[in-house]
């Protein structure tokens, strides 16, 4: 007999978090080491917990018990339950592991990189309360709770991308991040409850997964409204995954600090999307409709994103279009039936890309600028080889390991997740299939331009001027503390080895299906990578100020990627022209159909006839004594005549 | 001890008719005390409400004009307990802010708390008669206190608001009598109306589809159903910050009240016949105003329309009919309540320092008044429905028992949602964020206890039952599910 | 014995000529005197009933008139009396501040 699974260990990994982000703004706004400190402690505490719960959930996993989930009634209303509780599978304790792992890390790393902020403490209230958000989303064991903790995460990411809230751009960056990925959760929220109102009807209203995936069948709902649900859900996690045509806030959201960017916008939250996706994958193998459009949107997404990253030269930007691009790769994996592929390129993701944006915001403390130009000119003058290793060794050495994990070269962990997708990709339809191929491409050339630029910046190149002038004013470059370099260290452990983790075992054997890993496509997707990267190096590294002014061939297609395929330009037109027109119209109808017209045209009718019948009013007592004595006599009269009839 | 709660407020404002105008502090401690003593006296209540009782608590009757089966009869039930504890929290929030009347204050007070008074003797008392009187002396104080105190264009403001609602009234009052008449019991006491016609049956179903639209129509103006909703936003935008408080906190929730109490106890076929009719102008109302509200130019006015907009959830909760859409809209009457008074608490503690309130006047504020602007934050949060808070928590339950019935008008009243958040992270962007505005340096803080805990006290009843739910929503059950048909 | 008819037909001519007055005059102590003769037609009636009758309902109403013609015809007066100490005149014509 095995014992069940210690679930106070998840409660509490939950709730720490939480009360910590309750105490430090209640007590400890005024003292940030202390916030910070104890912060941290709890993200540690929480990962130390879920660690401990590690060998229970093998036992079980092993005896094949899982699911389990302990709940607590939160609404009961007739016969409507909604429970808070907490799912235990394998999904739930991979995500808890990247979440609490990664997050302890990262907030170690803010201890130093936000220690001159004044914002100190609240800073570490909003990433605890992201912290208590995301676990939330992840051991979530039914539909509300999950849309609880999914708009929660929103806020979360709201308040820290608009973290330094005096910037006009940080905070219409949180602003548009909100309200984009709200448009996705309209979409879930009506998914939900087409879903439940069938599920009611069928007379097994739940919201809870494991209910909801045993009563699917006996409801038979019908395919072209499982279609909807699934879509509709889907929606959600287009806006929080920022797929194509929801994803234009992600980009924007590199206004908040590094360490957030790291931890929200690429190792956990817009993972969330995908984890969803893993999550009510029930709902979608009843839809394959559902599925084509997933795994198409993913595609497009990884495609689009990818060229986009080409021709950005704000690293941060870089990295932010990479993350989409590789959620573009999950979220079409899902697409493609394999979360076991997704979830594990989501890991190995979640190790190298937050190792990018660490170590991004490595250089960016050290060097103050966020342009690649600029910070592969800034130890320009200093004619040694490759001067910024010298200055700042660990980073440079794991920024570059992150790199090749994120091309996919062996025996990283990119290599393993990346090739597992690009598998599953090749047993789908073929036009998916290339643009993923395509995509490793890209996304090595991206990188490739990206080191080139930064690392191996030739001498030759000229800068603008103004950007000489901020050159000679950056000061001098040096790694900055064990608390930053400590997290990239064992990040940079964990992207080389990550692909030797247990981590498909253990996910649940759902979608589990064995795939031929034929060696041919290694090694047409490492010479895709390959090919990408040198051909970047070499462009890079001896055409410094770009190959635009020189390929006329080219302007053309780099203008659209510039723009960004208008995406920003459209939604803004849409803004301007429809909704802020329809709120015109609306007031202005306001104003003068309602107001003008109907009300006080009620009032002017009044007055009008107040007016007219004022004239009777003379002011003589004997007229009113005759129109008495008249209406008197005509009532008499009245009356006697009818009392004759 | 219930009629105590409405008699409580009242005997403060004739105290302090009592009280020479130069005493302030003993005015204000009047208004505080007397409300804060109403606010302890609806705890108790709902600390020893009996929970799955359906029926009316604590009744208590005094026979007044037994001739014409009046009298003077209170009791709570869940519906009207939810209400009540509404109006406590913002009526001890309101005289906060009340007490910083400047000019003319012992008159300020006393109306106030005749105002107070008498809604609570709204939600209190349980005879059609008596209901009818409180309703309308509710009426009275508002409209000095608009004209004398107000700002903006007051006097066109508080005519508006006055007529619109008596017209409303008397509308309401014409369909009260018909019923009364064609009731044939010679009573306004609601408990036994209830009972008679429970074992009656109900009434004949001609005469309740003509009936209803008189009390949906004439309770709908109060409740700002679109289109006769016009009143509330130049109301709300003239009157002084408490009026406002307590206006678009508690008085607009008589409105559904009376449709609830009324319509949907007593005409349940009239009301399921024209529910339709009313789910459509809600869904109307919600998008309209949400979308009116985005091109307002003035923080009263965005929250006059927002309020009309979140109005249009609890009437589509109501037009549902089924338990679980009308306990939503209860939990929302309270719900959207003490947030919208906090939003009008928080713009007039920035107007009476600054005497702007353009949604562009400010900028920078998170910097400069740190704890106003995360209550307003947290206010504009809660507003567009973010978990935590118990808005979501009533908006979800709507949806959800809306959408057997309505799924065409839950599906545009989730994007009201949307258009929710567009207005509102706009205003507080403009707001909050962004540089100083050098206009404002001298700005002050809310620093004092007493400044601060209007805003404590209303968004912390927010996430009190935001986490916990159940803990109002036990109360509101019973009784919804036994006023259903 | 007169017969009833004979009361009803003098009040009514009594009433009849108050009411004339009444509307026609404009001297406002003649308005008054004619409102009491216009109550006297009333009382007329009223004793006439009583005797039609054989009680002594309509004697005791008529009393009744008396007293409440005497306070009006006191209070009517004492109106008057300001009227013309206000406008030195007692023309209804000119009273014209009652016109909204």
């Amino acid at each position: 007999m095995v014992e069940g699974i210690n679930f106070s260990f998840f409660w509490l990994t939950l709730w720490i978090p939480f009360l910590i982000a309750v105490f430090i703004l209640f007590f400890l706004i005024k003292f940030p080491r202390l916030a910070s400190a104890l912060a941290t402690l709890g993200m540690f505490i929480s990962f130390g917990l879920t660690l401990l719960a590690l060998p229970q959930f093998y036992r079980l996993h092993h005896h094949h018990l899982l699911p389990l989930e302990s709940s607590l009634t939160w609404i009961s209303l007739g016969s409507i339950q909604i429970e808070f509780g907490i799912l235990i599978n394998g999904l739930t304790i991979l995500m808890l592991l990247i979440v609490t792992g990664v997050g302890s890390l990262i907030f170690l790393y803010s201890m130093t990189y936000m220690e001159k902020d004044e914002g100190y403490a609240r800073y570490f209230a909003s990433l605890s309360l992201f912290a208590f958000s995301m676990i939330g989303i992840v051991v979530s064991n039914n539909f509300i709770q999950v849309f609880i903790f999914w708009e929660l995460v929103g806020l979360s990411s709201y308040l820290l991308i608009g973290f330094w809230y005096q910037k006009p751009e940080a905070s219409t960056a949180g602003k548009k991040a909100f309200l984009t990925t709200r448009v996705g959760d309209v979409g879930m929220m009506l998914g939900i409850l087409t879903l439940f109102g069938f599920l009611l009807q069928s007379g097994l209203g739940t919201f809870n997964f494991l209910q909801t995936e045993q009563n699917l069948n006996d409801a038979a709902i019908p395919a072209g409204w499982m279609t909807l649900i699934a879509l509709g859900i889907f929606l959600g996690v287009v806006g929080k995954s920022a797929q194509v045509p929801l994803h234009v806030w992600l980009p924007d959201a590199m206004e908040g600090p590094t360490p957030v960017s790291a931890l929200i916008h690429a190792a956990t939250m817009v993972a969330a999307g995908v984890f969803l996706l893993a999550r009510v994958g029930f709902l979608f193998m009843h839809s394959p409709q559902a599925l084509t459009i997933v795994a198409w949107t993913g595609a497009v997404t990884a495609f689009l994103a990818a060229t986009v990253a080409l021709t950005q030269n704000d690293i941060k930007k870089i990295l932010a279009y990479s993350t989409l691009s590789q959620l573009g790769y999950m979220v079409m994996a899902l697409g493609l039936r394999s979360s076991e592929a997704g979830m594990f390129h989501l890991t190995t993701h979640a190790f190298f890309k937050a190792l990018l944006f660490l170590g991004a915001g490595s250089l960016i403390h050290a060097i103050h600028t966020q342009d690649i130009w600029v910070m592969g000119a800034a130890s320009r003058g200093e004619r040694t080889l490759l001067p910024l290793f010298r200055k700042m060794p660990i980073t440079s050495l794991t920024f570059i390991i992150a790199t090749l994990a994120l091309m996919g070269i062996p025996p990283l962990s990119g290599y393993h997740s990346k090739e597992e997708i690009l598998t599953v990709a090749h047993h789908g339809p073929t036009p998916i299939f290339w643009f993923a191929m395509v995509t490793v491409f890209l996304t090595a050339f991206y990188m490739g331009r990206l080191v080139t630029v930064v690392f191996f910046g030739s001498d030759k190149g000229r800068l603008p001027p103004a950007l000489e002038h901020a050159v000679s004013h950056s000061p001098s470059i040096h790694e900055s503390g064990w608390r930053m370099t400590f997290p990239l260290v064992i990040l940079a452990i964990f992207s080389v080895i990550g692909g030797y983790l247990p981590i498909r075992e253990m996910l649940p054997d759902r979608s589990h299906f064995e795939m031929a890993h034929g060696h041919a496509l290694e090694l047409i997707s490492l010479a895709f990578a390959l090919s990408g990267f040198f051909i970047a190096f070499f462009l890079y590294r001896f055409f410094p100020s770009g190959i635009s002014p020189r390929f006329a061939a080219v302007r053309a297609p780099l203008f659209v990627l510039e723009k960004k395929y208008f995406f920003d330009a459209i939604y803004d037109f849409f803004i301007k022209n429809v909704q802020d027109n329809v709120a015109r119209l609306s007031d202005a109808v306001e104003r003068w159909v309602i107001v003008r017209g109907a009300v006080n045209g009620t009032a002017f009718f009044t007055r009008f006839l107040g007016d007219r019948l004022r004239k009777l009013q003379t002011g003589m007592v004997q007229f009113y004594a005759l129109l008495f004595a008249g209406g008197f006599t005509l009532i008499l009269f009245i009356w006697i005549l009818g009392g004759r009839a | 001890m219930i009629f105590s709660l409405p008699w409580i407020p009242l005997l403060g404002a004739i105290t302090i008719l009592c009280i020479p105008k130069n005493r302030i502090a003993l005015l204000k401690s009047v208004v505080l005390a007397s409300c804060g003593l109403s606010f302890l006296i609806t705890l108790s209540y709902l600390f020893r409400f009996e929970i799955g009782n359906s029926g009316f608590q604590f009744v208590e009757r005094l026979v007044w004009l037994p001739a014409l089966g009046i009298q003077y009869q209170a009791g709570l039930d869940g519906i009207n307990m939810t209400l009540c504890l509404l109006h406590a929290f913002v009526s001890l929030a309101g005289a906060f802010v009340a007490c910083n009347t400047a000019v003319r204050t012992k008159e300020y007070l006393f109306f106030y708390l005749v105002l107070v008074g008498s809604i609570y003797g709204v939600f209190t008392i349980l005879d059609l008669f008596f209901l009818y009187l409180y309703y309308e002396m509710t009426l009275i104080p508002l409209y000095p206190m608009i004209i004398i105190w107000g700002s903006k264009n007051k006097e066109y403001g508080a005519m508006k608001l006055t007529l619109f609602i008596t017209a409303g009234a008397v509308v309401a009052l014409f369909g009260i009598l018909l019923f009364y008449h064609n009731l044939g019991l010679e009573t306004f006491d609601l408990i036994q109306i209830r009972e008679v016609l429970r074992q009656a049956g109900g009434l004949n179903h001609a005469f309740q589809k003509f009936l209803t639209p008189f009390l949906l129509l004439g309770f709908g103006v109060i409740a700002s159903l679109w289109p006769l909703h016009s009143w509330s936003p130049i109301g709300y935008a003239a009157a002084p910050t408490s009026v406002s408080m307590l206006h678009a906190g508690v008085l607009k929730k008589m409105g559904p009240y009376f449709v609830i109490r009324l319509a949907v106890t007593f005409l349940p076929v009239g009301t399921l016949y024209w529910a339709p009719w009313l789910a459509g102008l809600a869904a109307i109302g919600i998008l309209y105003a949400g979308m009116a509200a985005i091109w307002q130019k003035d923080l009263k006015f965005m929250v006059g329309f927002s309020s009309v907009s979140h109005m249009g959830y609890v009437l589509l909760g109501i037009a549902a009919m089924n338990p679980i859409a009308l306990s939503g809209a209860v939990f929302l009457m309270f719900s959207h309540g003490i947030m919208a008074a906090c939003t009008f608490a928080l713009i007039g503690f920035l107007y009476e320092q600054t005497h702007v309130r353009g949604v562009d006047d400010f900028g920078g504020l998170g910097k400069k008044v740190p704890f106003v602007a995360t209550c307003f934050v947290m206010a504009a949060l809660a507003s567009l429905g973010l978990p935590g808070f118990s808005n979501f928590v009533s908006e979800l339950l709507v949806f959800i028992g809306s959408w057997p019935r309505f799924p065409g008008v839950v599906v545009l009243a989730v994007f009201g949602i949307l258009v929710t958040a567009i207005y509102l992270l706009r205003a507080v962007q403009q707001v909050c964020y962004g540089p100083v505005n050098p206009r404002w340096t001298e700005l002050q803080d809310a620093a004092q206890f007493s400044q601060k805990l209007p805003f404590v006290l209303l968004l912390g009843a927010l996430l009190v039952f935001g986490f916990w739910p159940h803990g109002l929503l036990r109360v509101i059950q019973p009784t919804v599910g036994a006023i259903l048909p | 014995m007169i017969p009833i008819s004979h009361y009803l037909i003098v009040s009514g001519i009594l009433f009849s000529i108050g009411l004339w007055g009444l509307l026609l005059r404009r001297n406002i102590l003649l308005i008054l005197l004619s409102i009491e003769i216009m109550l006297n037609a009333a009382n007329l009636n009223l004793i006439a009933g009583s005797s039609l009758h054989g009680n002594i309902h309509g004697q005791i109403t008529a009393f009744f008139v008396m007293v409440i013609a005497a306070a009006e015809v006191s209070i009517g007066l004492a109106i008057a009396v300001l009227l013309f100490r206000k406008q030195e005149s007692v023309d209804t014509n000119e009273i014209k501040w009652l016109k909204g």
